[in-house]
């Protein structure tokens, strides 16, 4: 028992579980954690690389065809269409390509 | 031109959701955007998106992000700031496949990282001053053995100021960030929680005092040595720094990154000092040492413990009312910043300070006390 423990030490499970340690740099999505009802539920699944692609879909893809998105924080909006891309934060945009 | 609004408040906007002006590791200029369905990478013969499930690794290094997914390996380089920017977003972005039943896990989640948040921001000037009189190749727990007046009286005056900041500003910043997070009016219970926040902090004084008794003392010293005076060029320092302030005008460098410059421009003046000078300086080295050796850690602890009881019922509160992109951003931020040094110059992560502060506070002896 050390003498100086840390109440936060209730919270760092959870933590442990969607950010990891400090060092970490494998990175996981919640939807492969799971729910932390017990210990090291995530650890577990993100151990495992392969199981964590299982839950990916997707993956890398040449960029074509027209695209856009709003920001949820901003008046920003990005786009493009294969080599083009354009940006727009309201009072200015610009474009790339 | 650094100084314009305009230019601040379109370096903030760019920080806070993209587009992430950045180079790939050979060179090519690039434009990084998050969206919905994946990061997009677009440059000269470049066009790439990768989905934020297929992403396997990120390794962030000040200036530099690697980041690897089942069928790429990349790197990003950048300003410091913008590759911790684009850092966290990719980690929100990546968080918004949450279940809803996840959010409270999530929002405890942050408040065990808020530890290490609270921690540097409340302890990290200390130690980045620390290492800054240590000098090259620091190591936190090595007392300091050379006075340098230079460093000691700019990096002084810097922790004083922050500490203010601390016990004034503090209480209420943390309230407005939960108050973002939950949707509609803000409730009552943030505004009282913020009181008992200040009164938690409270013990941050006991620090206070004590840099102001050695900043008082060094000043005395140096009026009796005159030839100690620092010569702290203000404008070299700004200038040396001036890339990453020019280019993201939001960061402005700051009083302690001018101390590392003070420090690194080489001026080693050597203590030439009378008697009496030298003896003045033992006393403020033993108290420093003394102060981030063993005072902080304990002050620390009690901090964290006081502070613990309010983040946490906080937490459930929050945890009933907010949304997930809220909550998914926080997690972010407070991860992303721990794995970063909190700006130009400083040789440690902001999370390296926190877990140093938890080590020597581990290594504490209690001598004093017979077993019982």
């Amino acid at each position: 028992m050390a003498l100086f423990s840390s109440q936060f030490d209730q919270a760092r499970r959870f933590s442990a579980a969607y950010a990891g340690e400090p060092g970490e740099t494998r990175f996981w999505t919640p939807a492969t954690v799971g729910v932390v009802a017990g210990l090291g539920a995530a650890a577990l699944i993100a151990d495992d690389p392969d199981q964590t692609a299982a839950f990916g879909g997707g993956g890398d893809a040449q960029d074509d065809g027209p695209w856009s998105a709003h920001s949820d924080w901003s008046d920003a909006s990005i786009g493009g269409d294969g080599d083009f891309m354009y940006f727009s934060d309201g009072d200015v945009s610009f474009t790339v390509g | 031109m650094r100084e314009h609004a305009k230019i601040r408040a379109a370096a903030e906007r760019t920080l806070a959701s993209g587009i992430f002006p950045a180079e790939l590791s050979d060179g090519r200029p690039v434009a990084l955007a998050c969206t919905p369905d994946g990061l997009r990478i677009r440059g000269p013969e470049t066009g790439v998106r990768i989905a934020y499930t297929s992403i396997r690794s990120i390794e962030g290094s000040p200036g530099r992000l690697r980041l690897t997914s089942e069928r790429s390996d990349l790197t990003v380089a950048g300003p410091p700031e913008l590759i911790q920017a684009l850092h966290v977003e990719l980690r929100t972005r990546g968080h918004l496949d949450a279940g809803p039943g996840q959010i409270p896990d999530m929002v405890r989640a942050a408040v065990g990282l808020e530890e290490d948040y609270l921690l540097y921001t409340i302890f990290g000037p200390f130690y980045e001053l620390h290492a800054a009189l240590l000098g090259e190749g620091a190591d936190l727990g090595r007392p300091v053995t050379e006075p340098d007046a230079a460093v000691f009286q700019v990096g002084l005056t810097e922790v004083q100021r922050h500490l203010d900041q601390v016990a004034h500003v503090l209480p209420a910043f943390i309230r407005q960030r939960d108050a973002l997070l939950v949707t509609g009016p803000e409730p009552a219970w943030l505004k009282s929680d913020e009181t008992a926040l200040r009164a938690a902090l409270a013990p941050v004084q006991r620090a206070a005092a004590e840099v102001g008794q050695l900043a008082a003392q060094v000043q005395r010293l140096i009026d009796l040595d005159p030839a100690e005076l620092p010569k702290v060029s203000y404008g070299g320092a700004a200038v040396s720094l001036g890339a990453a302030a020019l280019v993201n005008p939001v960061f402005a460098v700051s009083g302690l990154s001018q101390a590392y410059a003070a420090r690194s421009q080489g001026d080693q003046r050597r203590n030439q000092a009378t008697a009496q000078s030298a003896r003045g300086w033992a006393t403020v080295l033993d108290r420093w040492n003394a102060l981030v050796g063993t005072g902080l850690p304990v002050l620390s602890y009690v901090i964290t413990e006081n502070v613990f009881p309010l983040r946490w019922s906080a937490a459930r509160r929050l945890a009933e009312t907010a949304a997930l992109p809220g909550v998914a951003r926080r997690l972010a931020a407070l991860d992303v910043l721990r794995r970063y040094p909190s700006g130009p110059g400083v040789p440690f992560r902001r999370g390296e300070i926190a877990d140093h502060l938890r080590a020597a506070r581990d290594r504490l002896p209690a001598p004093r006390f017979a077993d019982f």
